[in-house]
């Protein structure tokens, strides 16, 4: 069997980022009879079973059986459950089970494991990239033969269909997409006096940590903000805030007196002010009151709404030099599995199909939070109800038009971990920030160089 | 009845010089043969089970460590001892993992090894009640190790966690157990040691208890007591049992993963990687199978190491009798 040589260059070029267009018609390569990818010779694979599926519930007998592994645990969960259940009573022919593998990594392991074991689930979840290394290993199969006048990528939010495609086939269709949001405990806020229902600057809010503070939760002074672990997504629009880049082209942190200057504002904040903190969960903090404000997707819109007993406030991502800041895009979308069957392919194009109703897209925002991504879904009643009487949902939507795609450093792994483990030094270990940017750097200019034919190949110089 | 230089019935003589040729009969080929086949037969099962579980993905691991691979592409690509090379270059994430592991290995399981035998002297004296606290001391040994970490995760927590009632006593603020990397190992370290303390100190109490008596009384009439007797007649007596702790406490410690993946993830930075989850973090994070194959070879290359050193130590230093 021939091997297919997956270039990073395959990945961006089929991304479109950067050149604007999806052009992965120049730039594969040659792909084996069982590679897939471009130029793959069936949308069928042999020796590809289905995975375990589990009980299947008595009045589903007799059906064709598929499966989805949801990356998504709790609340999501219970949304995407609901909508599965609505699925299988709406119709006579398919059973769609699903099963719950932990989040989008968790669902990269199970689904690279399954590929070695030749049994895999008929639809996955992925986040922005991920879905590409698979559709050069040949496990995804085109959508387009299932599209018809009700279905097609012309129903969904346009500005989210662009990483949809490889070549002139679409291997994905958007579904769970999002930006990041800035919540906090409007209750406090009103009690304190402080402004609410605006964009915030860094500055006003370093501003309020005494206020903030002057209030006990627990027997503990309430901290203004919490960092976490893993803000690199976040840090995006930090630095945009600040009016710095963390690349361009291949010129790591172009302008490093805003890097430095945001930096500064992020440790100085931590400590010493002692207003802000390195959070073991910032989100269960927040929940008990020990900290006024975090971040979150607005995917965790629903779930902290249910959870806090304090009115929940939500705001565009701080600004700072510049507001409101540009936020990076986030989330997933909905992929077909290559198998070895035609029949639970039709089936699970069925199922996306009915995901992507107004009705169910109107639901799933209604339940999370995420964008309703399909158009038609900003009409529907409930959609409409909801946004009258709960304007965080219709700040997360607001906040779409300065959605941007990230530097692109940041499209690898190795560079967002990079960046969150600089900002877990400054915020957690009080770490010196010329060293950290120091090495941030160091890890940067790595990624770009190894990347360079790659990134040139976009036409990023 | 036979002679002490008559060979015994169906064994062939080592010396084949005999000028008359051994013949078995074939009865007792017969029965050599079943008894083959029932060695075969017995041993079979297990032996496949190994070979196909424990001795192929060995060998295929080290396989692997000479390739470059993703798990998703369809076949591995051959790069020579490159891994290696990267691996063992300063300041490579290899360098801390050993430096951690080193630290939480040592710390846990000298740690446990007192505290065990502590506990198990103790339990020992049959004071009343002893009964409930082996069975609570023992609890922990029978919990999964995620529990452990998520029970820890809260007791560390210094907003509402047990650490900050704890600190606040002395009028002191709760370190930042899981967040920070100057806490961050000893966080994983406490959470381990103290799921096998139970354990261990199980397994010194009955070993306590089967102590010889002539021994101590011996040792009594000679006016042995107190520390002295402890000293020289308890922990020598107890070799054997700690040799036996030491090396499983060293292997299990190695490979502990399932605290650290609720506790820290292994940060924050590499503060808390172990060589553990350095292996799982190559292979199913990064997917950098080549890497993640290299460094469970180093790992199993020194776990055999320190094995052979410590039973080349135990045939000097245990007294089985």
């Amino acid at each position: 069997m021939q091997n297919f040589p997956l270039t990073r260059r395959h990945l961006l070029s089929a991304m479109g980022v950067g050149a604007g267009t999806a052009a992965l018609a120049a730039c594969t390569g040659p792909v084996s009879a069982d590679g897939g990818g471009e130029g793959a010779a069936s949308n069928l694979r042999s020796g590809f079973s289905q995975a375990a599926l589990g009980e299947i519930p008595s009045e589903y007998q007799g059906r064709t059986n598929i499966l989805f592994w949801a990356p998504w645990t709790g609340g999501l969960f219970e949304a995407m459950t609901e909508q599965f259940a609505m699925f299988n009573e709406a119709q006579t022919e398919i059973y769609a089970a699903i099963e719950s593998v932990g989040g989008y990594a968790d669902l990269n392991t199970a689904f690279t494991a399954a590929l070695q074991a030749r049994a895999v689930p008929d639809m996955v979840c992925f986040p922005e990239m991920q879905w590409l290394q698979f559709y050069f290993a040949g496990a995804l199969t085109p959508l387009d033969s299932h599209f018809d006048d009700e279905w097609n990528l012309d129903v969904y939010l346009q500005n989210f269909i662009g990483e949809s495609k490889a070549g002139d086939e679409t291997y994905v269709v958007p579904f769970a997409r999002s930006t990041p949001l800035f919540y906090y405990n409007k209750s406090l806020f009103n009690e304190l006096g402080l402004p609410v229902d605006t964009q915030y600057t860094w500055s006003q809010l370093r501003e309020f940590g005494a206020e903030i503070a002057s209030v006990q939760s627990s027997g503990q002074e309430i901290k203004t903000f919490a960092y976490s672990g893993g803000d690199a997504w976040f840090a995006n629009s930090w630095l945009w805030a600040f009016d710095g880049v963390w690349s361009d082209g291949f010129q790591v942190m172009p302008d490093e007196a805003k890097v430095s200057e945001l930096m500064t504002f992020a440790n100085e904040w931590v400590h010493v002010d002692g207003n802000a903190y390195m959070a073991q969960d910032s989100h269960t903090d927040f929940q008990t009151g020990l900290v006024a404000a975090v971040h979150g997707s607005t995917a965790s819109m629903r779930g902290l709404t249910e959870a806090v007993d304090f009115e929940l406030g939500a705001a565009f991502m701080p600004g700072e030099v510049n507001q409101p800041p540009t936020v990076p895009t986030g989330g997933s979308g909905f992929s077909l599995v290559r198998t070895e069957s035609q029949e639970r392919q039709d089936a699970t194009a069925e199922l996306l199909k009915f995901l992507a109703t107004p009705a169910m897209s109107g639901k799933w925002h209604i339940d999370s939070g995420y964008v309703p991504i399909v158009q038609a879904a900003a009409d529907e009643p409930q959609v409409q109800e909801l946004h009258a009487t709960d304007p965080n949902f219709t700040v997360a939507i607001q906040q779409m038009e300065n959605a941007q795609t990230v530097a692109p450093v940041n499209w690898f792994q190795s560079g967002t971990a990079a960046l969150s483990e600089a900002f877990a030094s400054l915020t957690g270990d009080d770490a010196d920030v010329q060293a950290t940017i120091d090495t941030l750097r160091g890890e940067y200019e790595g990624i770009l160089e190894d990347n360079r034919e790659d990134l040139e190949a976009l036409g990023i110089s | 009845m036979t002679t002490l230089l008559q060979p015994i019935e169906g064994i062939r003589p080592r010396s084949s010089k005999s000028a008359v040729p051994q013949r078995t009969s074939p009865q007792i080929r017969r029965r050599n043969r079943k008894d083959g086949l029932l060695f075969w037969a017995l041993i079979l099962p297990n032996l496949v089970a190994i070979v196909v579980f424990g001795y192929y993905p060995t060998v295929y691991n080290f396989v692997l460590s000479f390739t470059d691979w993703d798990f998703v592409q369809p076949a591995p690509v051959v790069v020579g001892f490159e891994n290696y090379v990267e691996l063992f270059q300063s300041g490579s994430m290899l360098m801390d993992a050993l430096r951690n592991t080193a630290i939480f290995v040592l710390v846990a399981v000298i740690g446990t090894l007192f505290g065990g035998m502590a506990i198990g002297a103790l339990l020992a004296q049959r004071l009343r009640f002893s009964g409930l606290v082996r069975t609570i001391a023992f609890a922990p040994h029978m919990l999964p190790g995620a529990a452990i970490g998520v029970l820890w995760l809260f007791m560390f927590d210094p907003n509402y966690g047990l650490s900050r009632w704890l600190f606040s006593m002395f009028g002191m603020e709760s370190p930042s157990w899981t967040t920070t990397s100057d806490f961050s190992l000893w966080s994983i370290t406490i959470a381990y040691a103290w799921q096998r303390l139970g354990f261990v100190a199980i397994i010194y109490y009955t070993a306590i208890l089967d102590l010889p008596k002539d021994i101590y009384e011996a040792a009594a009439l000679d006016g042995a007591r107190g520390w002295g007797l402890f000293r020289y007649t308890t922990l020598p007596l107890l070799s054997p049992v700690t040799f036996f702790l030491t090396i499983t406490g060293i292997i299990a410690a190695a490979q502990t993963f399932d605290i650290i993946a609720t506790l820290t993830n292994g940060g924050p930075g590499t503060s808390s990687t172990t060589l553990p989850w350095m292996i799982y973090d190559q292979a199913f994070v990064d997917f950098n199978i080549g890497t993640s194959a290299a460094t469970a070879t180093v790992m199993f290359a020194l776990l055999l190491v320190v094995t052979l050193v410590q039973t080349k130590y135990a045939s000097k230093q245990v007294h089985y009798s």
